[in-house]
């Protein structure tokens, strides 16, 4: 039996241009229509990749010697860093079909918590083993409140926009009971001197490297392993892969466990960016995610999106805020360009899926 | 295929507008930038659209227009570092002759400033310093004179007797905690007043309303409240309101704009402990200016607070903040 999507078992498609043939067998439309869809999400991609180069293009060519700098550069990845992380863990949520409000507050958690055993374990003079405890620490935080995630959404049956945007809260205060409400301003000066504010070879922020890397490595996972498939197979139809023999519940429990701990991630580089814990900084974290993943091709209706789309969708605010200051727009312009922006993006899904279900 | 030129379109119109973007804002500002003599000073407010900072950006461009300077004014959309930071960082990548900054966290912002004085920018601390204080010197309020200023504005109202709920946004804002460190240490010279309660609002004017609602159902005979920012000044007015109270229980609340100065008048507040941020806008300008142009900065400045009341309106109530220029 296949699982949908699981092409290596479909025969080679044909090399026939896509365009309506009233006269094509069954079979043959099912894998021009597969191919038209794979090709459309490639088309996506490529759309909102191409808004991205040209406004990195536009404010280049407006302001050389201020936009397009190494300097520029760095901070702008720097700072994108932690939201990159989020996208990445968010990605698999939304193109399972759910949603996850929470992951501002599971990082403001795990942040507290990572900070708080870093200062157990020596505070300000601590080693790199320390440090190394301390982002375990912070990953342990962020997938103790997946698993919580995963359990009511899966077991107890309750919408993930529900129950995120009950944990949403509770992380939260449970931060700030931990913390007393007062964030933690001391962390390992070998964090915040290295993975804070260093680079590597001089040039690449540590944070961005760190984003990076495991939005690549999760990428690969998400568009070529079995559970990136099963995953989208979840988000696509549920019934229908649970039907072809995957166990919806236990992977889409993995699939909260993978996103909050990568939230327990990015709470970690925060305290290394930030020297300290940011307690009330991230309430719109979520938000932003959502926006990024959305922008990047993602559809909220599940079963579509990259993680190299969210990246992109990271990206197009943050050019268009540094770009506008940098040009001297009014900064509250940037709201409404992302908001178009947002906008288009879904539209583009739409026609994509209304296309791909014409076939 | 139909979508794909769809997509080439917008990103061709999207380029084409961005180098017409390029083309409009460039040749305004070239002009401007070239001239050697306007020197270019960037503000960095603390948040936008919040009526302290609003004032000290008006000071800092009033200022700048009898100096001959380009004020310019940003600010993050909410009070945080995480939201400041890349607005610095930006400021920092644009290249002003100097900036002035209101940090939002004395520790997160240091290694952005120290990132911004390695580019060459002057700059100048303004409304708080960071610890340890940056830059060419440093503009701030005296916080710690306006607790003391709160407590006995306050103890005159009250006749030297009585409780008090003080109101704050959160422990752990230094700004804040240094006005009640100096409020509590004033007030122990007044043996018949004491604190019963202190609440944390979060900057949520809605969550002070809920809070001192619940204090006043709780505590009767509570004589007065003292807050030590604008928005929790906002929530206690809502509630003394709500609960019928303004006039008999007592409201010195710090920081206050044109709504402000209406309660007052209409005695739903008793006092108001103003800090002057046109001053500290128009002083950190001032400063930048002359650390461009080759004169001694002034040292550190701690610049005072007044109080506002109903028999000194004629002389204070100046001292108001704006909402806008």
């Amino acid at each position: 039996m296949t699982v949908p999507g699981d092409d290596a078992q479909l025969p080679p498609p044909p090399s026939v241009p896509a365009t309506h043939e009233p006269d094509r067998s069954r079979a043959d439309r099912v894998l021009v229509a597969v191919k038209r869809s794979r090709l459309a999400r490639f088309n996506a991609g490529i759309g909102v990749s191409a808004i991205l180069i040209s406004l990195i293009a536009a404010f280049s060519i407006a302001r050389p010697h201020e936009f397009a700098t190494g300097f520029n550069a760095r901070t702008l990845t720097a700072d994108a860093s932690s939201l990159m992380v989020l996208a990445t863990g968010l990605t698999f949520v939304v193109v399972s079909a759910g949603i996850d409000l929470s992951i501002g507050s599971v990082l403001v958690f795990a942040s507290v918590i990572s900070a708080k055993v870093m200062v157990a374990l020596g505070g300000a003079s601590a080693g790199w083993s320390a440090i190394v405890l301390g982002l375990l620490a912070a990953v342990a935080a962020g997938m103790g409140w997946g698993l919580l995630n995963g359990f009511l959404i899966t077991k107890a049956k309750i919408p993930p926009l529900i129950v995120t945007l009950g944990t949403l809260g509770a992380a939260l205060g449970l931060a700030q009971v931990v913390s007393s409400g007062q964030d933690v301003q001391v962390v390992p000066a070998h964090l915040q001197s290295t993975i804070g504010i260093g680079a590597a070879f001089g040039e690449i922020p540590w944070l961005f490297v760190i984003a990076a890397v495991l939005a690549i490595v999760f990428g690969l996972i998400l568009r070529y392993t079995r559970f990136g498939r099963y995953t989208y197979a979840c988000g696509s139809s549920p019934e229908a892969a649970r039907r072809a023999g995957v166990n919806v519940d236990r992977h889409l429990m993995k699939v909260y466990v993978i996103q909050a701990g990568l939230a327990g991630v990015a709470g970690w580089m925060s305290l290394a960016q930030f020297a300290g814990t940011t307690i009330a900084g991230h309430s719109s974290d979520n938000l932003n995610a959502i926006a990024a993943v959305v922008i990047g091709g993602c559809s909220l209706f599940g079963g579509v999106g990259t993680v190299a789309g969210s990246m992109v969708g990271v990206f197009i605010p943050a050019v268009l805020a540094d770009g506008f200051l940098i040009v001297g727009l009014q900064a509250f312009w940037v709201e409404v360009a992302v908001g178009a922006v947002l906008i288009l993006a879904v539209y583009l899904d739409l026609l994509r899926r209304r296309s791909a279900n014409s076939a | 295929m139909p979508r794909m030129k769809h997509v080439l379109a917008t990103a061709a119109v999207l380029a084409a507008g961005g180098a017409a973007m390029a083309a409009t804002t460039s040749s305004a500002q070239a002009p401007v930038a070239r001239s050697a003599a306007a020197k270019n000073i960037t503000v960095v407010l603390g948040v936008t659209g919040f009526q302290y900072y609003v004032a000290l950006g008006c000071g800092a461009q009033a200022e700048g227009k009898t100096l001959g300077a380009n004020v310019k004014v940003e600010g993050p959309s909410a009070f945080s570092a995480t939201a400041q930071i890349p607005v610095v960082n930006s400021v920092t990548a644009s290249h002003p002759d100097a900036a002035i900054v209101a940090p939002d966290d004395v520790k997160a912002l240091i290694s952005p400033l120290q990132q911004m004085i390695a580019g060459g920018i002057k700059l100048v601390e303004v409304d708080t310093a960071t610890t340890p204080a940056l830059g060419v010197t440093q503009v701030t309020s005296n916080n710690a004179q306006a607790g003391a200023l709160g407590a006995t504005t306050l103890a005159k109202i009250m006749h030297d007797k009585g409780t008090i709920l003080i109101v704050s946004t959160a422990a752990g804002v230094s700004t804040e905690d240094l006005r009640i460190k100096q409020f509590l240490a004033v007030l122990k010279r007044y043996p018949k007043m004491h604190v019963i309660s202190t609440q944390y609002d979060n900057a949520n004017p809605e969550m002070s309303v809920s809070e001192v609602s619940g204090v006043i159902s709780a505590h009767p005979t509570l004589g007065a409240i003292y807050t030590t920012n604008l928005l929790s000044t906002e929530g206690v007015e809502t509630a003394l309101k709500q609960t019928h109270d303004a006039g008999k229980i007592k409201f010195v609340g710090s920081d206050g704009a044109a709504a402000q100065l209406a309660d007052l008048k209409a005695n739903v507040m008793q006092g108001i402990i103003l800090q002057m941020p046109f001053k500290e806008g128009q002083l950190a300008v001032q400063a930048a200016y002359d650390s461009l142009t080759g004169k001694t900065v002034p040292p550190p400045t701690q610049v005072g607070v007044v109080a506002l009341t109903k028999s000194n309106l004629a002389t204070n109530s100046k001292f108001i903040y704006q909402s806008h220029c």
